[in-house]
């Protein structure tokens, strides 16, 4: 008789362990005395880490499990790499905060690693109940996340505002899904979808797929807040702990992103089809209209932002409109599926550094660099290195050649005028040089000006930085500087993991 | 299975589905839209459990159960941030949150 010893699923590993991690850290907690802020921080770090080399080493591209519910292809095997390797950045930059005793440690890293959990867990995702769940895990967290912080008005005020959206978009996702379980003719998987997209066996089967592809869109724009779904994004940046708003704008919309272009890769052109092009017609006039409009109002209206997180929403709203020129350029046949994929995922890498970076800088400078633009005037002169580090991402978010940003969004249109979306790209671009007004002024004020004496008054940023922060804001800057020198660096990380 | 009733089944699901997108964008206090979201929510259920019974297919429903325990989820914390607000400033009127506005 042979003893057959359990071996370990390896495709749902990295997540199991993330969970874990998360209520250790919660459970572990009832039995400290005091506060071990730092111990958390580090076993936060620890479970990520964990999680990110198991699926580097374990789980090969192209795996399944939990019949076919879950896939690690190669977009999202990759994007839970990044998403992980983002969730880290984002536990470094939460070391001030943390530290200051804004936000009760235990909970905030406990938390965070749960958001960042639903967030890897969306992104590999090939079912609808797989979909909801994961968004859903990702929402609950967050309206936690936003109020979290003690005694904040301001704070209550954001978690209900994203609470009230993030549930109005939750009904729509959930009308939606079932219209495309509908379509299927009783199934969740993405793939049985692709097959009633292709042969639709009924005029009734087109109308439920029509209708539910319309319906997760309209739910998905909410989460990537794209105009006109965008108006809580200012106030719940600028309500929200900093971080919190960071883990909004650069990761919840990367595994967004991904989970839009695998809930619509049904739709995307096989042949010249009668049926299913003609239905891809209408969801690309949609998304062509989604990103005209991310783009224009976006940078328009971050122009005429004071405070800095408002700045940085608007800034991610028209970001958000460059990304879904990639959505547009998988669904188009044109351009070979992995150029498509290398060109979204770099965008995304050169995203969420830059965020992480723009956002790190302003919780290191507390509640008054959270504040009004006019508090970094003069911020060269106090702390030099701070003020390095937001130019580093301030340029790189505005495409400035030998910064990710650049890279990124070079490849991106490059692909994009591959497939035709000439117009598309023009005003990307246009929209990019407006963005520089809106960048490059912090960097003027942080160079050019003196501070004020009631903004030397108000800083928080005179005590040295935590080591954490310090360590976050070094890797986000370095990186972002590396992978926009040397771009092949960052070609030859995403083929060898 | 009647298939007369079917259509029935989605045009009321969808009926209620407008009546919650109606009362969450015209209702100001956060209870009432909070309710018209569970309304929304509910009729996305109808219409799962009406395709899961025509394709005698049980995906759908168990997808009912997870929205269900979803919502439920969503309540508990919905609540709190609620009674927190409320703690804060005596008032769940979404017009009267206008702190952030800058």
């Amino acid at each position: 008789m042979t003893v057959s010893w359990p071996t370990i699923e390896w495709t749902w590993a990295p997540l199991v362990l993330l969970a874990l991690t998360a209520v250790g850290i919660v459970m572990a907690d009832l039995f400290m005395r005091a506060p071990r802020p730092a111990l958390w921080m580090q076993l936060g770090l620890l479970g990520l880490l964990a999680a990110g080399t198991a699926v580097v080493l374990k789980i090969p591209d192209g795996v399944s499990a939990f019949n076919q519910a879950v896939r690690y292809d190669g977009l999202g095997r990759l994007g839970v790499l990044v998403i992980l390797a983002g969730g880290c950045l984002i536990v470094l930059i939460s070391h001030r905060p943390v530290r200051r005793d804004e936000l009760p440690a235990a909970e905030y890293f406990a938390l965070l690693l749960l958001v960042v959990l639903g967030l890897a867990t969306l992104s590999i995702s090939f079912e609808l109940m797989a979909i909801f769940l994961s968004v859903e895990m990702v929402s609950v967290g967050v309206y936690i996340l936003a109020g979290l912080r003690r005694g904040d008005t301001r704070g209550s005020e954001a978690a209900m505002k994203y609470f009230v959206l993030a549930a109005f978009s939750a009904g729509f996702l959930v009308l939606g899904f079932a219209f495309l379980y509908g379509g299927a003719e009783g199934s969740t998987l993405l793939g049985r979808i692709a097959l009633a997209v292709h042969r639709p066996s009924t005029p009734f089967t087109v109308g439920c797929v029509l209708a539910g592809f319309a319906l997760a869109l309209t739910g998905f724009a909410f989460k990537l807040t794209l105009v006109p779904f965008h108006l809580y994004a200012a106030d719940v940046f600028d309500g929200a702990p900093t971080p919190v708003a960071a883990v909004l704008a650069a990761l919840s919309k990367a595994a967004g992103l991904i989970a839009l272009i695998h809930l619509l890769s049904p739709l995307r052109i096989v042949s010249n089809e009668t049926m299913q092009s003609a239905l891809t017609q209408d969801f690309t006039g949609l998304l062509w209209i989604f990103a005209a409009l991310s783009i224009v109002v976006g940078n328009a209206v971050a122009l005429v932002q004071r405070r800095i997180k408002r700045m940085l929403a608007y800034s991610t709203i028209a970001h958000s409109g460059y990304l879904l020129i990639g959505v547009l350029v998988f669904l188009d046949n044109t351009v070979r599926m992995a150029e498509v994929e290398t060109a979204i995922l770099v965008y995304l890498i050169a995203y969420v550094l830059m965020n992480v970076g723009a956002f790190g800088v302003a919780a290191a400078l507390g509640p008054a660099g959270e504040g009004e633009i006019e508090h970094y005037a003069g911020l060269a002169r106090r702390s030099p290195a701070l003020a390095l580090a937001m130019t580093v991402a301030l340029l790189s978010l505005t495409g400035i050649p030998a910064t990710a940003g650049f890279v990124g969004k070079l490849t991106l249109f490059a692909r994009a005028v591959e497939a035709g979306h000439i117009a598309l790209v023009v005003l990307a671009v246009l929209g990019s040089a407006v963005s520089a007004y809106y960048y490059l002024r912090i960097v003027v004020y942080m160079y050019m000006r003196e501070s004020s004496t009631e903004t030397v008054g108000a800083d928080t940023d005179a005590a040295p930085l935590e080591l954490g922060h310090k360590i976050g804001l070094i890797l986000s800057t370095a990186a972002t500087v590396l992978f926009g020198v040397f771009p092949q660096t960052l070609l030859f990380l995403l083929k060898i993991l | 299975m009647d298939p007369v009733f079917f259509p029935a089944n989605l045009l009321l699901s969808l009926a209620i589905f407008s009546l919650g997108v109606m009362g969450v964008l015209w209702h100001r206090n956060a209870l009432s839209v909070f309710m018209s979201i569970e309304l929304m929510l509910n009729a996305g259920n109808l219409a799962l459990i009406s395709f899961a019974q025509r394709f005698g297919d049980s995906a759908g429903a168990g997808l009912v159960l997870f929205v269900m325990t979803v919502a439920a989820a969503e309540a508990g914390v919905g609540l709190a941030i609620f009674i927190r607000l409320y703690r804060q400033r005596s008032t769940v009127e979404l017009d009267k949150a206008d702190e952030l506005q800058g």
